[in-house]
């Protein structure tokens, strides 16, 4: 009778510890995640402070070509050097693919504008045709920092400090779902930095965009925007901490046949 | 006829033998390049050592005392110039800048392209004329293998900086990962046998260890410079040359070609 009693308060006590220490997670997998206790969320609010917003310039065809069967380094050079008003930190270039061997159009676009190169390799091949997303950035980088997740995905991004009201470093992630199974496999391999001022812009395969934004919202705990038309194949996301919200993704009337997002992003706390 | 079938099986299976060995493993070329001073013996151009990276095509370059817009170097982006050249990708590690805009480091080039790389900055200690500093790259080769690869440029000074460079670089790299293979090239700065070298070689495995000697370029009479494997007993070394170029760099260059087994 007391062995029964002890063991029943055994098993009472660890399945309390159990229920205690879900509720505590956040982010991940965890389905009990913050995203249904929005109570710590910092509110939005309407008005924007300048000082706190920065840029990212995300140039794509939201498609799978070679971003350089279409466009050209010098137009890509022009569109960077031609920004009016406040300058994108970092500039990522979709499907910006890498030729083993071959002199890289990210190597010469970095070394044109003074610019540091990083490549964003995003998926796995075996052959000299490497597809990615070119980053340069000309902030001095503290950390590249990336991931192969389970082979199914590669996320790749650049630690800088911006310039806000107060500096603040911000890693700048990139990546390209191309199936769902991708999404959480890659978020884990850099969940820790995705919550502390992490912000990752990427595309998403069309018909994915919005079980990506559901995914980030409420299973990673994360802001989540997208843009794109429904003539592309993929779509643009933005996915931010809460301590930070995705403003405005335009475009630019002067950039001609460019295609790319302007991605204006603010810190609020 | 039975004999002509039994001949034929045996070369079938030694075939198939050879296949599956080399799925096992994966080569690759390092070259190990103390330029000296920005490329201070070649005028500062890109022009030599991108020639001679092109002859001997590795995979990866590990290179020392890179100048990035210096005025030395008539603020010249050196490492991306010789990237275009070669068709590598480049990565640069500042040890220190003279000015703001300019920087004096260690690099990288890579044949493939990777999806992390680290800086290890070691903290100026008395005595030490400069700050250096160290970076690996974590490249994913096609078939799948992630190796790193450090460029080093240990303190010049004394044994005790030295050491703590290496424990520094063993604390950051084995810090968050004691499993993925790596790859430790550059100069050490320190003597075969010394004590900085012993300190390594627990860790670490040396490749070709007393293929020669590596300073000066003119008539070397120590080895300064290494390839350094990790983990122990899963690289070896098919090829280690040293290349004597005194017109570019007062350090000899290497080329190896190390196997890990997977």
């Amino acid at each position: 009778m007391l062995k029964r009693s002890i063991h029943f308060g055994v098993t009472i006590s660890v399945l309390s510890l159990a229920l205690l220490s879900c509720s505590k997670m956040k982010g991940g997998d965890n389905p009990d995640s913050s995203g249904n206790d929005h109570s710590n969320e910092p509110q939005v609010p309407s008005t924007i402070v300048e000082e706190n917003v920065f840029k990212v310039d995300f140039l794509t065809d939201l498609g799978e070509n070679p971003y350089m069967e279409g466009h050209t380094v010098e137009e890509i050079q022009h569109f960077i050097q031609h920004t009016q008003g406040k300058k994108a930190v970092v500039t990522m270039i979709d499907c910006l693919n890498f030729e083993v061997g071959k002199v890289q159009p990210l190597v010469k676009l970095a070394k044109n504008l003074s610019c540091q190169p990083f490549f964003a390799q995003t998926s796995r091949t075996t052959s000299d045709h490497i597809p990615g997303t070119g980053i340069l950035t000309v902030y001095p980088v503290a950390d590249y920092d990336g991931a192969v997740a389970d082979d199914e995905g590669f996320i790749s991004g650049c630690e800088i400090r911006i310039p806000l009201k107060q500096p603040q470093e911000v890693t700048f992630y990139t990546t390209k779902i191309r199936k769902s199974e991708q999404a959480s496999a890659i978020v884990k391999s850099v969940n820790g930095r995705i919550h502390a001022h992490g912000v990752i812009v990427g595309t998403v395969a069309k018909g994915l965009a919005d079980d990506l934004k559901q995914y980030f919202e409420t299973k990673v705990g994360c802001r989540c925007e997208l843009a794109g038309s429904s003539s592309t194949e993929y779509d643009l996301f933005v996915a931010t901490p809460l301590e930070y919200v995705c403003r405005k993704i335009g475009v630019r009337a002067d950039a001609g046949k460019t295609g790319h997002f302007c991605i204006s992003i603010e810190k609020l706390i | 006829m039975k004999s002509i079938v039994q001949l034929i099986c045996l070369v079938v299976l030694s075939l198939g033998s050879i296949c599956a060995q080399a799925q096992d493993t994966v080569k690759l070329r390092v070259m190990s390049m103390n330029i000296r001073l920005g490329g201070e013996r070649a005028g500062y151009k890109a022009d030599p050592y991108a020639e001679l990276i092109g002859k001997y095509d590795p995979d990866v370059v590990c290179l020392q005392e890179v100048d990035y817009k210096t005025f030395r170097n008539g603020h010249r982006d050196w490492l991306n110039e010789v990237a275009l050249q070669t068709g590598m990708f480049p990565e640069f590690f500042k040890s220190f800048s003279y000015t703001a805009d300019d920087g004096y480091g260690t690099a990288i080039l890579s044949r493939y392209p990777f999806f992390k790389s680290y800086k290890t900055v070691f903290p100026q200690k008395d005595g030490e004329r400069e700050p250096r500093a160290c970076g690996w790259i974590c490249v994913q080769l096609p078939d799948g293998t992630v190796v790193r690869v450090i460029t080093v440029h240990l303190a010049l000074q004394n044994a005790t900086n030295t050491t703590r460079n290496i424990n520094a670089i063993n604390k950051d790299f084995f810090g968050k990962d004691s499993v993925t293979p790596g790859l430790m090239v550059g100069d050490f700065n320190a003597e075969a046998g010394s004590d900085p070298i012993k300190l390594a070689k627990r860790t670490w495995e040396e490749m070709a260890p007393g293929a020669g000697f590596t300073i000066p370029a003119e008539k070397p009479a120590k080895q300064l410079d290494f390839v350094m494997a990790y983990p122990k007993r899963k690289w070896t070394c098919e090829k280690f040359d040293i290349l004597a170029h005194p017109e570019l760099s007062d350090h000899c260059f290497i080329v190896a070609d190390v196997v890990l087994k997977k």
